[in-house]
């Protein structure tokens, strides 16, 4: 029997928790459907919610009218946040499905066959994890800039992989390796040939972990600051968080900072939901 | 005769039995496998016996076509299906440790082979409902894998192997993460299912007592090697080494390295806790046999007995060092200065720790061995002659 302290106890740490991941969510909700006006004396509930600081973050012409009745003056960031949030997609989406492409066969490779030189082969893929990756910034940099694909989309889709690929094997070819053994053998003597035996059978048992996978992935492209920073400002193809770091130093209007800054958060909330009971499977040792 | 007559001809007609000639199967320098010949005939359930690394899952593999020999070849029937991938060769296999496909309902996991051959449809769902039918799950075949029970699960394992007709069906220790009344309850369904399907089958298992119940025929694995292939009851009467008799059989049997020996005319067996008279009949038998004087000495724990008044010459002095009960009987261990021997007895006899017996022997069921290479000597008869001592353990075999 759990005593009641017990209980009081380990009920009173969840919501700390919970308040300690929240609060700051809730105070960006709270400040983005605001006016500015209201912001000076916090509420916990805007008076007047509106949301014409979401309009105005993605529109330079739209009346905004504040309070006092007075019109809001156009922010001149619509641009950069559109830009920035089709780059962010276009380029989440297409590292997501090459990395997937390629971890996904390289991960059952290592976690289910043996071969000569695996163990140094999975060591180098994790050591290039290891640094941080604005240590590789320079070489990639003046190799860019020789290649004319700084500023593109297809410059940051290249160094993106290269942070995807690595984290995903590695990840992946541990869930891979902890699927029992006779599930291929299983599948063999079902009728499939290897190969089917790995897509008919073998990725469909590690769903969870594939899918958390590319959830990882998709969210460390679009999380990503540092590399777009350095290589896309300006162009056409700047990311979004750039351009809300942009914003931040641009517009002395915090309420349309928090409302980009929400936006941000928009794909990861949508992914959470949706691959909850996934992700959350990802620890899953024994899938029966 | 004639029997044998017809039968060698079915063979050279209709020779569908499977055969593994000189396979062998070596993992960089260990040797799995080593020159196993052995013939699975048509239709009967082989059970392939051994202790762990034996060799006997390497053999399954090779069967299955998950492996491929290193040297030799595997036919089925005339075919010589060596290099035949896994996939083409129509065997079913269930499994230890996962029988079945997670992501899949019951019905869908007994289907996925049938889909992926392109059955047509009608077949597939009466087959289905055939093979739910014959082994009782037609109740759950939309249920998830996890919903089920462990012995659910190993039935729908079995359903899922069958439903395809395989060629040869291959059970790999099957129940052995089942408890033990469930495991007795399948292993009887193995039984009926094969007396009604008439498939061939080959069920591996480390369990002498499972391999006992079910088998035809056993096939005796040690090191890679088929030490014995025959019935089941003449692997238990005549184990072709001391090890067999050891490793097969309720209870361990007492192995004795003794000397053979005449006094006068009195031919004795001379055991590390004393002197034995024996009959001549099976002395001179023995003697015929055995290259040396050295022998060792096989007295089966089940045809031994315990007796409060010693009969000099026939019995040898012990002590009840520790017992267990076993429903009627009872099963003890009694010790001189230099062995411990195991003998059943009945459980109206009693005895207690400490106290002083004599234990029996009983020379009709005395199995010997060659002291050096552990081959069999002599074995009696146990089916005919002897009949009043028939074995109390071994009559729960058959």
């Amino acid at each position: 029997m759990r005593s009641p302290a017990r209980t009081i106890v380990i009920y009173a740490g969840v919501a700390l928790l919970v308040a300690w991941t929240l609060v700051p969510i809730y105070w960006l909700i709270n400040m983005s459907l605001s006016h500015q006006a209201e912001i000076v004396q916090a509420h916990f509930i805007p008076d007047h919610p509106t949301l014409c600081n979401y309009v105005r973050i993605f529109s330079d012409t739209y009346p905004c009218k504040a309070l006092d009745g007075s019109p809001y003056p156009a922010i001149g960031q619509a641009t950069a946040v559109r830009q920035g949030l089709i780059n962010s997609l276009i380029i989440a989406v297409i590292v997501t499905i090459l990395t997937m492409a390629v971890s996904v066969p390289a991960a059952y490779a290592i976690g289910r066959l043996t071969f000569e030189g695996k163990g140094k082969l999975l060591l180098t893929i994790v050591m290039s994890r290891s640094y941080p990756p604005i240590a590789i910034l320079i070489p990639f940099f003046s190799m860019y800039q020789k290649l004319q694909i700084q500023g593109t989309i297809l410059g940051l889709i290249i160094i993106y992989l290269t942070l995807t690929i690595p984290l995903v094997v590695w990840i992946l070819s541990g869930f891979f390796s902890s699927l029992p053994r006779s599930l291929e053998r299983l599948a063999r003597v079902d009728g499939c040939t290897p190969f089917q035996a790995l897509y008919r059978v073998l990725i469909r048992v590690a769903m969870p972990g594939v899918t958390a996978c590319a959830v990882i992935a998709f969210l460390t492209c679009w999380n990503e600051f540092t590399f777009a920073l350095m290589l896309t400002p300006g162009s056409s193809a700047q990311t979004f968080p750039p351009a809300l770091a942009a914003m931040f130093t641009n517009v002395s209007y915090p309420n349309e900072n928090a409302a980009a800054a929400l936006l941000a958060l928009i794909p990861v909330m949508i992914l959470a939901y949706l691959f909850q009971s996934r992700i959350r499977g990802l620890n899953l040792v024994d899938p029966l | 005769m004639s029997a044998a007559m017809t039968n060698r001809d079915q063979l050279a007609t209709h020779n569908q039995n499977i055969r593994l000639v000189d396979a062998q199967k070596r993992f960089g320098n260990h040797l799995a496998v080593k020159n196993l010949n052995l013939e699975i005939i048509d239709r009967e359930l082989l059970v392939v016996l051994g202790p762990s690394g034996c060799g006997k899952s390497t053999t399954l593999n090779l069967l299955a076509g998950l492996e491929r020999p290193t040297n030799g070849q595997i036919y089925f029937g005339n075919e010589d299906v060596t290099k035949v991938p896994a996939e083409e060769r129509n065997v079913s296999v269930v499994f230890q440790s996962i029988t079945l496909y997670p992501h899949k309902n019951v019905q869908e996991n007994i289907l996925f082979a049938l889909k992926l051959a392109k059955v047509p449809r009608d077949v597939q769902e009466q087959r289905l409902r055939e093979t739910a039918r014959l082994l009782g799950i037609d109740r759950y075949l939309s249920r998830r894998i996890h919903q089920l029970s462990g012995g659910e699960r190993q039935r729908v394992a079995i359903a899922k192997a069958l439903v395809k007709r395989p060629r040869l069906f291959i059970l790999d220790e099957p129940f052995s993460s089942l408890d033990a009344e469930l495991r007795r309850e399948l292993r009887g369904e193995i039984v009926r299912i094969h007396r009604e399907l008439q498939t061939t089958m080959l069920f591996v298992t480390h369990d002498q007592e499972e391999a006992l119940s079910i088998a035809d025929r056993i096939a005796l694995m040690k090191q890679g090697e088929l030490v014995q292939l025959g019935p089941a009851l003449d692997i238990y009467e005549k184990p072709a080494t001391s090890w067999v008799a050891s490793f097969v059989g309720p209870h361990r049997i007492n192995l004795l390295d003794v000397e053979l020996g005449v006094d006068g005319d009195q031919p004795y067996v001379q055991t590390p806790a004393g002197r034995l008279l024996i009959e001549r009949p099976i002395f001179n038998r023995v003697q015929q046999a055995a290259s040396s004087q050295r022998v060792m000495l096989g007295l089966r724990p089940e045809f031994s007995g315990l007796s409060a008044s010693a009969t000099p010459g026939h019995s040898l002095p012990v002590e009840v060092y520790t017992r267990q009960h076993l429903g009627n009987e009872v099963l003890y261990h009694v010790k001189t200065d230099n062995i411990t021997l195991r003998a059943v007895v009945p459980a109206t006899q009693h005895f207690q720790f400490g106290d002083l017996v004599n234990f029996e022997i009983s020379w009709n069921q005395a199995l010997w061995f060659d002291s050096t290479s552990g081959q069999l000597l002599h074995a009696p008869s146990l089916r005919d002659g002897a009949g009043e001592q028939q074995p109390k353990a071994a009559a729960g075999i058959v």
